[in-house]
């Protein structure tokens, strides 16, 4: 913080400053220390605790970690689901935002008019976007009655096939997501150096070359910031499956979210449940950590 | 972005607006060969459009149809008769009216709370010297690591505590001390000139005077971001009002109650669609009105990574 | 900017005031003369019928502040939990028969004394049917309807594609030849059930046996019922007489597919006769009894009801609003309305009366002889577990991914311990 401006008359000042900045404080650290500070320390005591819904808590140390990795038959599936979404998610949603960022530079015409119809999606109740595609994706519905009537092929029962029903899990996120990342990007490329850019011109780059060693260099820190937004939140994915795919067939779609939901409030294991979140925590926290670690590669930033 | 919406409102992600700018390259002289390129990127960008939009427009159209039709083989964009009664029906369905003023209400409030508690707890990070001030910063910032998921389960205990379950507050409250909205606030905040608020001071203001007066009406952008994806978060929210509300007639939102038209009989999708097309109305105008405010919020809030 | 503002801080003054408002009245309710009720509702509908029995219940209890929560079906037994956790539970809480071995905790046990304060006689009630919220032996509510499960056809379909009528008495190959014959045209013969009672009905039937012991231990690997299960699954991998179901997300797959007609055949619960002959679609609907096989005809003695929260502050107050909820009065409501079957054997004939002249005859034959030969469920303690772990793995069944008999075989594995 610069401090160069009120280095003079300290002293009382600065004690009325104090309790000014108290009173402006004081409501967001009541609100966080209440709801957020106390849950997690409960959350931290409820992961070492059989702790039912209803009846008697039980000190059980680290049982429900041990539980999870040894004798919850859905736990591991639950990790991988999420592994698995999260690789195809990000890299997809990325890329997809990115190229539509790029596309829609200053000179189409209607681009505002266009943003806004990539960001409805985003800002539409999940719950609405879930109920549309799964409506296509019926038997019955859009895309295999399109096929059958058109070409006479019958597409796979998209919701009820182990990797189909992940990949739609997928395609439906990145198609709800995009207009997110893509006004990220869209903010980033119009606030690029002008003197850079016009330099790089000059110097003959076009085309695929500009975009390669000119624009996405300049905009690498963006990107590196979307993808860690965009790993975080599909680390945390939970809608999507739940009302698309019910987490099935089997459990072929069940992350570790509506895994933790169903232990903690169909199966009445809120210590388990905890255990699990924890679990979760821990994995975003080290993969966040690796790309801040590997940002220096490929993150450019000016100086 | 995917899963905020599930849940987490008041945690909303650092994100752009539209803003149409004026076109930078002055329009002069144009190879054909950049004139092609140009309508090229056109059809692209307008074939993608399209794509992207057939979706909802076939929800749309589906939510006009009548429910037996739904499915039909091959698939007909038009029913046997445009049903606009589809929409009134939804309202005589359930209490749909009330799940859409809870929505608003919660929202709204919700909202407000999280730009009273951002702004001026963002203007003591930002703005003000106090003793222990970074080291309690460095703390908001560490909750913001915390996942959801991790909070939800005692955060519902922390409700039976406060005798809260089943309450507007307990819909309102718990997400909207978020360190996020304090985050955006004080990055901002620091962005602006400390003269500006010196001459105030000298003139005799206190904190909280230069800080309505002088602050605040320069934070207009950012005040905007902050209020949208609070908003949007709050309106999309679903994981936490599904836990912790139990009367559905009362205090039911129009995310949880979307899912009331699939009952015991099987499932309404006709007002299902139709339902789902009147909860787009809100948001959607909502970033149509401020679009101009979020992409120049962005930029100032000094997100999007720069 | 400034008048915004000061509009901003006026109205979130005003919403503070408003939600402290809210919290306010939140606590009044714990007075000493409230009771609160919980039940599922889904539509308007629903509410409006729930309603009704309130209004018979405060006119009966003058003095008490009775009120009512509703969430959908879907979402009740996932709030009951909650409730139950957070203290929260309603003193009179609606149960259902398949789902109380999963939530006794939660209910006070009924002694004969408390039914009489509650002004309610056994033997008012239809035979068996206090068995069908009791567990182990102990009675945790009393049933406001009777049910089990039926086929339901679309007459229609039907006709149109040639196929034969099911009727009373009917053996599992007629049912297989209706459906192979109704299977023509992109419609299919029958629709996969993805609930318990609606996929479980006709394995139970055909094979005579539960998937679960008397005593409470899970059975679903005894050869007779996992046999019949299978043949159940092959409706649709084998036989491709019902469609596969689309997601595990559809929880109403059968139902859907049968009132939206796509299909001519769909097993479901007595409680639907009224909406499916009132069908929004426009068909004409049917019902039959489940077939018949070897063993008969088993079908379960269904039912929901009522039961007393445990810990509920005003227990006699609390019976009293339950005595009038199953009081001759709410039960010929809900007879006459047409919403259910009541338990109580003096409000039955009204059901009947209230239905279309042109299908009472049938309805009537027909729950005759459904109820003819029925046994209370057995369930075991974690019975909700076990369905919300099957529930999913069936739609890999029925698309033909996994096996019926391993599904059962890990489920049982899983949780029979």
């Amino acid at each position: 913080m610069t401090t160069t401006v009120h280095d003079r008359r300290r002293g009382a000042l600065a004690r009325a400053e104090s309790r000014h900045a108290l009173g402006f404080v004081s409501p967001a650290l009541a609100g966080l220390a209440l709801f957020t500070i106390v849950p997690v320390v409960l959350s931290i005591v409820m992961a070492f605790f059989d702790w039912p819904t209803f009846g008697d808590r039980k000190f059980v140390g680290f049982d429900n970690y041990i539980k999870l990795f040894t004798g919850s038959p859905d736990f591991w599936p639950a990790l991988r689901n999420t592994a698995v979404f999260t690789v195809l998610y990000v890299p997809l949603s990325v890329i997809l935002s990115l190229l539509l960022a790029l596309s829609l530079h200053s000179r189409i015409r209607g681009r505002a008019v266009l943003r806004i119809l990539f960001f409805i999606p985003v800002v539409t109740p999940m719950v609405a976007n879930v109920l549309v595609w799964k409506m296509m994706l019926q038997p019955q519905g859009l895309f295999n009655g399109l096929s059958t009537s058109w070409f006479g092929v019958e597409l796979p029962n998209f919701l009820a096939d182990p990797q189909w029903a992940m990949m739609m899990v997928v395609i439906m996120s990145v198609w709800q997501g995009l207009g997110y990342n893509m006004l990220i990007f869209s903010a980033a490329l119009e606030q690029l150096p002008e003197s850079v850019l016009e330099a790089a011109k000059i110097d003959g780059a076009r085309g695929l070359r500009m975009l390669w060693s000119v624009t996405l260099p300049l905009a690498s820190p963006s990107i590196f910031f979307a993808s860690i937004m965009t790993m975080i939140s599909s680390l945390q994915v939970f809608a999507q499956p739940q009302l698309l795919t019910g987490g099935g067939p089997g459990n072929a779609t069940q992350p570790l979210v509506q895994f933790i939901y169903n232990q903690g409030f169909k199966f009445q294991d809120m210590g388990l449940a905890a255990a699990a979140a924890w679990i979760l925590f821990a994995i975003i926290i080290i993969l966040t950590a690796l790309q801040f670690g590997v940002q220096k590669k490929w993150v450019h930033y000016e100086h | 972005m995917s899963t905020e919406l599930l849940d987490s409102p008041a945690r909303p992600r650092p994100a752009g607006g539209a803003t149409p700018r004026k076109a930078k390259a002055p329009r002069s002289v144009r190879t054909p060969r950049e004139r092609l390129r140009l309508v090229v990127a056109h059809v692209f960008i307008y074939l993608a459009a399209a794509i992207f939009m057939a979706p909802l427009v076939y929800a749309f159209f589906s939510a006009l149809k009548p429910n037996s039709e739904m499915f039909s083989m091959p698939p007909r964009l038009i029913g046997s008769e445009i049903r606009w009664s589809n929409f009134a029906d939804v309202f005589a369905y359930g209490p749909f009216l009330r799940y859409i003023l809870n929505s608003f209400f919660v929202a709204i409030a919700g909202t407000l709370v999280v730009l009273v508690v951002s702004t001026t707890a963002g203007y003591a990070f930002g703005r003000l010297r106090w003793k222990g001030r970074d080291a309690v910063f460095v703390l908001f910032l560490a909750t913001l690591m915390v996942p959801q998921e991790v909070t939800v389960i005692p955060m519902f205990i922390v409700m039976q505590w406060l005798g809260w379950v089943d309450t507007y507050q307990a819909l309102i409250l718990p997400f909207a001390f978020t360190a996020f909205g304090t985050f955006l606030m004080r990055q901002f905040f620091r962005g602006i000139p400390f003269e500006l608020e010196e001459a105030a001071r000298v003139d005799g203001a206190g904190p909280l005077r230069s800080f309505l007066q002088i602050i605040l009406p320069l934070a207009k952008p950012a005040v905007a971001v902050l209020a949208v994806f609070t908003f949007m978060s709050f309106w999309n929210s679903y994981l936490w009002p599904l836990i912790v509300t139990v009367d559905y007639d009362k205090l039911g939102t129009l995310p949880v109650g979307l899912a009331t038209f699939s009952g015991l009989t099987g499932t309404r999708w006709d007002l299902q669609m139709a339902a789902a097309i009147i909860s787009m109305i809100p948001t959607t105008v909502l970033v149509i009105a401020l679009q101009k405010h979020l992409v120049k919020g962005i930029s100032m809030a000094g997100l999007g990574g720069r | 900017m400034k008048k915004k503002l000061a509009g901003a801080v006026a109205v979130a003054a005003t919403a503070a005031l408003l939600l402290t408002g809210c919290g306010a009245g939140n606590e009044a309710k714990a007075s000493s003369n409230s009771v609160v009720i919980d039940m599922w509702a889904g539509s308007a509908d629903d509410t409006a019928a729930l309603n009704a029995q309130l209004k018979i219940a405060k006119e009966a209890n003058p003095g008490l502040d009775i009120s009512l929560r509703s969430a959908p079906w879907g979402d009740y037994f996932t709030k009951m939990t909650t409730n139950m956790a957070s203290g929260n539970m309603a003193c009179i809480s609606g149960m259902n028969s398949g789902m109380l071995s999963s939530y006794t905790a939660g209910f006070d046990e009924l002694t004969p004394a408390d039914l009489k304060t509650a002004g309610l006689s056994e033997s008012d009630f239809a035979p068996g049917s206090l068995d069908i919220l009791k567990n182990k032996g102990k009675l945790y509510g009393v049933p406001f309807d009777i049910a089990t499960m039926l086929v339901y056809y679309n007459a229609d379909l039907l006709k149109k594609a040639g196929a034969p009528t099911p009727k009373d008495g009917w053996s599992f190959d007629d049912f297989e030849n209706t459906a192979k014959a109704a299977t023509k045209n992109g419609k299919f013969g029958f629709a996969m059930g993805m609930g318990d009672f609606q996929w479980q009905a006709l394995p139970i039937a055909k094979s005579g046996t539960q998937p679960a012991k008397a005593d409470g231990t899970l059975d679903l690997t005894n050869p007779a019922f996992a046999d019949a299960a299978s043949w159940y699954a092959s409706l649709v991998t084998e036989k491709k007489v019902a469609a596969p179901v689309a997601s595990a997300s559809d929880t109403g797959w059968g139902e859907t597919q049968y009132s939206g007609g796509n299909a001519a055949m769909a097993v479901d619960g007595t409680w639907n006769a009224v909406s499916y002959l009132k069908n929004d679609a426009g068909f004409t609907a049917g019902m039959a009894a489940l077939p018949t096989g070897a063993k008969g005809s088993l079908g379960l003695i269904l039912g929901s009801g009522f039961g007393i929260a445990k810990g509920c502050a005003n227990k006699e107050a609390a019976l009293k609003v339950l005595g009038s909820l199953l009081g001759k009065k709410a039960q010929d409501y809900i007879a006459s309305s047409g919403r259910s079957y009541p338990a109580r054997v003096e409000s039955q004939p009204l059901y009947f009366e209230s239905i279309d002249a042109k299908y009472r005859a049938q309805v009537k034959s027909v729950f005759t002889d459904a109820f003819k030969q029925v046994e209370g469920q057995h369930v075991s303690d974690n019975w909700s577990k076990v369905g919300t772990y099957i529930q999913p793995n069936l739609v890999s069944v029925y698309n033909g991914q996994d096996s019926m008999s391993k599904v059962l075989q890990s489920a049982q594995q899983q949780f029979g311990k």
